[in-house]
């Protein structure tokens, strides 16, 4: 089950999800009506299921065909998958920034770090370094680049 | 009489995979370079698998044309179930091998510990062989631990999901790794709640019914979800009752591909028509056993690894293995 927390800001309605999007999330009820801008915030979200991908597009398809922009921030790896297995999914919502996923060389702990679009663009799509918080170690990214960053090709 | 399994390749690195898988199995292994050789051999034996390489798309069809003017299509030495595809590239850029009528089991080619990789399909094929229901107990005899659910409502679907994927994290595997394995039980679960049940005539009951509309199942509807664990593999195995799985259909859907095309949401069901794609993308070994108007066995077995790309990189199958009323 999701929970959503939302915001209206000078920018428009800001909402961040959290949790998993599943046949029990509707979308429409839960954000209710967007004046202005959406951004939705995505790095709360666990993972996403095949009737929540089916309700996620719903619900966005619409928002685009009430001429509603939204953007895609700080976008968790289960949106990260769908952008990248579904060449309609984001609807056509800007992503502005992803989470990067990273484990400990040594610990194996695992963390993330976000990272805007456009930086990961002008650095033709390296994930930035990182270090481990807990052993301040060097952490490796923990997918592969080729695939995480496909959605972002031109 | 010992076992035998028979493996038509030049591949170099073939050999040593199949050799670990007979190990594993404790069966001998027959070779043959070419379909032609290999006819003989399948004529004077009764392989319990036989492996092909099809890299190459004239490698399969020269098979089948020998299978076709030594036996006919319809015999019975060449039986799609006991048949090992072996590729250099993944299941969904290779339609061809999808479409023939022998597809059985396909895996790429392991880059790396082609020897471990060799074992997990022994222990897979040793596991599903006799068809039984106690694949999952057989997979992890050795070792750990095979837990059962029953579940005799729908809403219960969302509860097993987020059970398993506690058990795992508490089992201190990756929470990536347990958020992708909790989903490919949902889909899968889903699968059995709503696509599998059908009338008398095969049509489906539940197609048209909102996922998150809670129905009470009656015993027939009723699914079997084991989860084993060995602190090296997780498998999962989801039965339901009805049987009703349709081969050309699950092959269709494993060679689709919505990054070349617009996924269009579909206006005729409540399902979405992306379960098997979403299951095909995490870094599992799916197969199917289904036995017609009996049941449909999924299983999903996985090496858990301390972290996600190690995970997504392994050594995976995909088998859809259908037997008649």
């Amino acid at each position: 089950m999701i929970t959503i927390q939302k915001e209206q800001t000078k920018d428009g309605l800001k909402v961040e999800l959290t949790g998993a999007i599943e046949e029990n999330v509707h979308l429409e009820q839960m954000i209710g009506p967007v004046k202005g801008n959406l951004i939705v915030n995505c790095k709360g979200v666990t993972r996403i299921n095949s009737v929540g991908v089916k309700t996620w597009m719903k619900y966005f398809q619409g928002l685009k065909a009430q001429g509603v922009k939204f953007t895609f921030q700080d976008c968790a790896y289960p949106i990260i998958e769908q952008l990248n297995m579904i060449s309609n999914f984001s609807c056509g919502g800007e992503v502005t920034s992803i989470l990067l996923p990273y484990s400990c060389v040594k610990c194996q702990n695992e963390f993330t770090a976000s990272c805007s679009t456009d930086e990961l663009r002008a650095s033709g799509l390296q994930a930035p370094a990182a270090r481990c918080e807990k052993t301040d170690c060097a952490a490796q990214f923990d997918d592969d680049p080729e695939e995480y960053f496909y959605f972002l090709e031109d | 009489m010992a076992k035998e399994i028979l493996l038509i390749s030049e591949h170099p690195e073939d050999p040593a995979f199949v050799s670990e898988v007979a190990q594993t199995i404790q069966a001998q292994v027959k070779t043959a370079p070419d379909a032609k050789q290999a006819m003989d051999l399948i004529a004077g034996g009764s392989f319990s698998a036989i492996f092909l390489d099809v890299s190459k798309l004239d490698r399969l069809k020269a098979f089948e044309q020998e299978v076709q003017k030594r036996f006919g299509l319809l015999g019975e030495q060449i039986q799609p179930n006991r048949m090992h595809f072996i590729s250099d590239v993944p299941l969904n850029s290779k339609r061809d091998v999808i479409r023939s009528p022998f597809f059985g089991s396909f895996f790429q080619r392991p880059a790396t510990a082609a020897e471990q990789a060799g074992k997990f399909y022994g222990r897979m094929i040793s596991a599903n062989e006799n068809a039984g229901d106690q694949s999952i107990e057989r997979f992890f005899s050795k070792a750990g631990e095979v837990q059962s659910m029953v579940l005799d409502q729908s809403a219960q679907k969302q509860e097993a999901a987020e059970a398993v994927r506690q058990y795992l994290i508490e089992a201190k595997i990756p929470a990536r790794i347990a958020n992708t394995l909790a989903n490919v039980l949902d889909e899968l679960l889903m699968n059995a709640l709503f696509d599998a049940p059908a009338d008398e005539f095969g049509r489906q009951l539940y197609t048209l019914t909102s996922r998150d509309e809670n129905r009470k199942l009656s015993q027939k509807e009723v699914v079997e979800t084991k989860i084993g664990f060995d602190g090296y593999y997780v498998g999962f195995s989801i039965k339901d009752q009805f049987g009703t799985l349709d081969r050309t259909r699950l092959l269709n859907h494993v060679s689709l591909n919505y990054r070349e095309r617009d996924y269009n949401l579909r206006q005729g069901g409540a399902g979405a028509g992306l379960g098997l794609a979403t299951i095909l993308h995490t870094g599992g070994s799916l197969s199917y056993h289904c036995e017609e108007g009996r049941k449909t066995q999924a299983q999903l077995l996985t090496r858990v690894e301390d972290n996600y790309r190690d995970f997504k990189s392994q050594f995976r199958f995909f088998s859809a293995n259908f037997y008649g009323a």
